[in-house]
């Protein structure tokens, strides 16, 4: 049993130190912090509409407009991601603060506005350059849209 | 609910374990969907997750989600543990400490979550592997015990038993066998239990937030000590019956003179 116990403990130590290693290499919350351009909008997948070969062939302004009218990110071009959980949505003349969040398992970015609306994109890819989120659209089109961003 | 093993259990002490520990996983599992938009009592979409991740090469991912189900299997592993080590020298501690641990595991998350809780993403993972740890541990005792008839922390296989039960019941030779009918009674009721659980969780939760640990906690206090009164009860009748019966033995002053 003694044999057993010290074989359990090292095994863990180990994972845990790994865990933390690879932790403090990735950690989508610093990764993400900084400032984030918009560079390309497109529908990942449709479910159902009769603009079905209009999404495909749009242009990044057009799937922008047509998939999200109602979301708080819709207005933004330049996102800055502050470490103090503030994020800054701007562009030419609209300015607008929210706090962000991650859950889950570092694959759910949470926005939340003044007014408590909630808002949940799923991250599809954050690397030190690239974010990209997906997102579940109901306004003229039903599906999922993608929006990709560059760090600058 | 905890004292007997294996076949010495009746179909009454697994339905009452069963509906207790699914009502905890019911609870827990809606908790860390609500509070953290992750499972914590079920693994499988975690090896999918696994999968899809290792073919991208994403390493915290690979490393967070191969984490969880280490940890799941890791709790398991301590539940039958602690089973087969423990279980001659003392057989309800023995089942009751896994559920002690679990108890810990849980209650620790309902105090960190109330008090100290910022809602970073390093406390949801930390207090979810705590969770999942829990489960594991919850699992693992049942499963254990029960000789593998009572699982309650997720209900895929539930799903399938119950589906293969529902069809033998179309054929009279079976619908008659008792056995076959008891788990089904026995499926069943984890079912409604594990739902009554995460509906209860999510009836009120936005009141109580972390503090339905605390709730949860006192559901699993229940299946610890409602075996450890029964042995005190026991305890305290044997040492009636011993007395009374030294006093049979022993001759009174008044007999001896």
């Amino acid at each position: 049993m003694k044999k057993t116990f010290i074989i359990i403990t090292v095994v863990f130590a180990v994972l845990a130190c790994l865990s933390f290693t690879v932790k403090a290499y990735h950690d989508p919350e610093t990764v993400i912090l900084g400032t984030w351009k918009e560079v390309h909008w497109e529908y990942e997948r449709v479910y159902h509409s009769a603009h079905i070969g209009r999404a495909a062939t749009s242009a990044p302004r057009e799937v922008k407009e047509m998939s999200a009218t109602d979301l708080g990110i819709i207005n933004a071009e330049r996102w800055v991601f502050n470490p103090d959980g503030s994020l800054i949505l701007s562009s030419n003349n609209v300015k607008k603060q929210a706090n962000w969040k991650i859950k889950g398992r570092g694959n759910i970015l949470m926005i939340t506005y003044d007014n408590n609306r909630v808002e949940r994109y799923n991250i599809a890819t954050l690397t030190k350059g690239n974010l990209e989120l997906n997102f579940d659209t109901d306004a003229k089109i039903r599906g999922i849209a993608k929006v990709s961003c560059i760090k600058i | 609910m905890l004292r007997k093993y294996s076949n010495s259990r009746t179909l009454g002490d697994n339905v009452r374990l069963g509906i207790l520990t699914a009502l905890v996983a019911g609870m827990v599992n809606v908790a860390s969907l609500l509070l953290f938009l992750s499972f914590s009592s079920n693994v499988t979409g975690y090896f999918a997750i696994l999968a899809s991740e290792l073919v991208n090469g994403n390493i915290y991912q690979i490393a967070l989600v191969g984490s969880w189900i280490f940890l799941f299997f890791f709790g398991s592993f301590v539940s039958n543990f602690l089973v087969i080590n423990l279980s001659e020298k003392n057989k309800y501690l023995a089942h009751a400490l896994p559920l002690l641990l679990e108890l810990a595991c849980i209650l620790a998350v309902g105090v960190y979550g109330t008090y100290g809780y910022k809602g970073s993403l390093q406390e949801s993972e930390l207090m979810l592997s705590l969770l999942l740890f829990a489960m594991g541990l919850q699992n693992g005792l049942t499963a254990s015990i029960s000789n593998f008839a009572v699982k309650t922390t997720h209900l895929t296989g539930a799903t399938t038993d119950l589906g293969v039960l529902a069809s033998m019941f179309t054929s009279k030779k079976f619908r008659n066998k008792r056995e076959l009918r008891d788990k089904a009674t026995l499926i069943f009721s984890i079912f409604i239990s594990y739902v009554v659980g995460g509906v209860l969780f999510a009836l009120f939760y936005k009141t109580l937030q972390f503090k339905m640990f605390f709730i949860i906690s006192a559901f699993l206090l229940v299946v610890i000590l409602y075996d450890s009164y029964k042995i005190w009860i026991l305890k305290l009748k044997r040492f009636r019956i011993n007395r009374r019966h030294k006093n049979d033995l022993v001759p009174s002053y008044t007999e001896r003179r």
